[in-house]
């Protein structure tokens, strides 16, 4: 390795990075070299800033105090916040909607005509299915509203 | 600061103990003040900000997997939810020389931290923000070339020779002279 790859390996080092086998035997054997290192090491030494060890007692409070009113991290919600109570509303609103439409829709008509009345269980039992799996989601995710509506006073 | 204190912090948080928090609040607090005044120059901002991005890692905890330092990590969260929050006016200030200031230091070594900060903001200022801010998370924060192309979004190989180049002035600018007279280079 020469002096100017050596000095291109140098400048290529990550922080806090030790040089790699061959570039620390040139280091060794090439005291210009060296003192590059030494040079860069410790212009980057300076750099980094004392103050940012300090801690302020107060802001830690503070955020501890934040930090306390959250749930627990892994907890369903912590990790984007929980939808909306309106907007799981506005879904439910929908849903009916929907359900209420069909009975005056011809849209299922030739299904029937294909299929016969035993349709109509089916499509119970999917709406069913349907009804019971957005109840869940609804329950889970406002878990501790439902809780906090279900606590004895 | 230890790696192993952060992890065994992180896991007596995520098995339930919230208090072991406030011993990461405590490591952590001053890098992140010292970036968020990157972004704001109120000191009240700041503390909200940094009060958010502890919010904000208290909420990912579980996604972190101790593979990186947890000190990289949390400022990946500060430099996204600053820009996030700052999009349409990002104003990133440069660091300045009596930031980087060492009171306990004897004055060749201050003398050596100016001259070090003046160039390497010097070079920021050449660069677009979101590049200046690299280099200030790899000259001022520690952060290795992956940390910054995580936290940043750039190429790994746009971090590295952005910060190549940086250094290369670094080495012009500072003599050696100056450097001798801080430590023993041999």
């Amino acid at each position: 390795m020469t002096c100017r790859e050596a000095l291109r390996e140098l400048l290529m080092l990550d922080a806090d990075q030790d040089p790699y086998t061959e570039l620390a035997a040139h280091l060794a054997r090439c005291e210009q070299c060296r003192r590059e290192e030494a040079k860069l090491r410790f212009a980057m030494m300076a750099l980094r800033s004392p103050e940012r060890r300090r801690t302020d007692d107060e802001l830690t409070g503070r955020i501890m105090a934040a930090v306390l009113a959250e749930p627990a991290p892994g907890e369903p919600g912590t990790e984007r916040g929980p939808m909306p109570l309106r907007n799981w509303l506005a879904a439910g609103v929908l849903i009916l909607a929907g359900i209420l439409g069909l009975q005056y829709s011809d849209s299922f008509e030739w299904v029937r005509l294909a299929f016969g009345e035993a349709i109509d269980l089916a499509m119970g039992l999917i709406l069913g299915v349907f009804l019971t799996t957005y109840l869940c989601l609804l329950v889970g995710s406002n878990l501790k509203r439902v809780q906090r509506l279900f606590r004895p006073h | 600061m230890s790696q192993d204190d952060d992890v065994a912090d992180v896991k007596r948080v995520l098995a339930g103990d919230t208090a072991a928090f406030a011993g990461i609040v405590r490591r952590h607090q001053g890098v992140l003040l010292a970036f968020g005044r990157r972004f704001f120059p109120n000191g009240a901002d700041v503390e909200d900000f940094v009060q958010e991005v502890f919010l904000q890692a208290y909420r990912r905890l579980a996604t972190f997997r101790g593979e990186g330092r947890l000190r990289s990590w949390l400022l990946g969260i500060a430099y996204n939810h600053a820009v996030r929050i700052r999009r349409s006016r990002v104003e990133y200030a440069l660091p300045d020389e009596t930031a980087v200031e060492d009171h306990t230091a004897d004055p060749e070594r201050t003398v050596l931290r100016r001259e070090a900060c003046r160039t390497v903001v010097r070079a920021m200022r050449r660069l677009p923000q979101r590049l200046a801010a690299c280099l200030d998370l790899y000259f001022f924060f520690g952060m290795t070339y992956d940390e910054i192309s995580r936290a940043t979004g750039h190429p790994v190989n746009t971090v590295r020779s952005h910060i190549r180049r940086a250094k290369q002035r670094l080495r012009d600018a500072l003599s050696d002279d100056l450097l001798e007279g801080c430590y023993d280079l041999s």
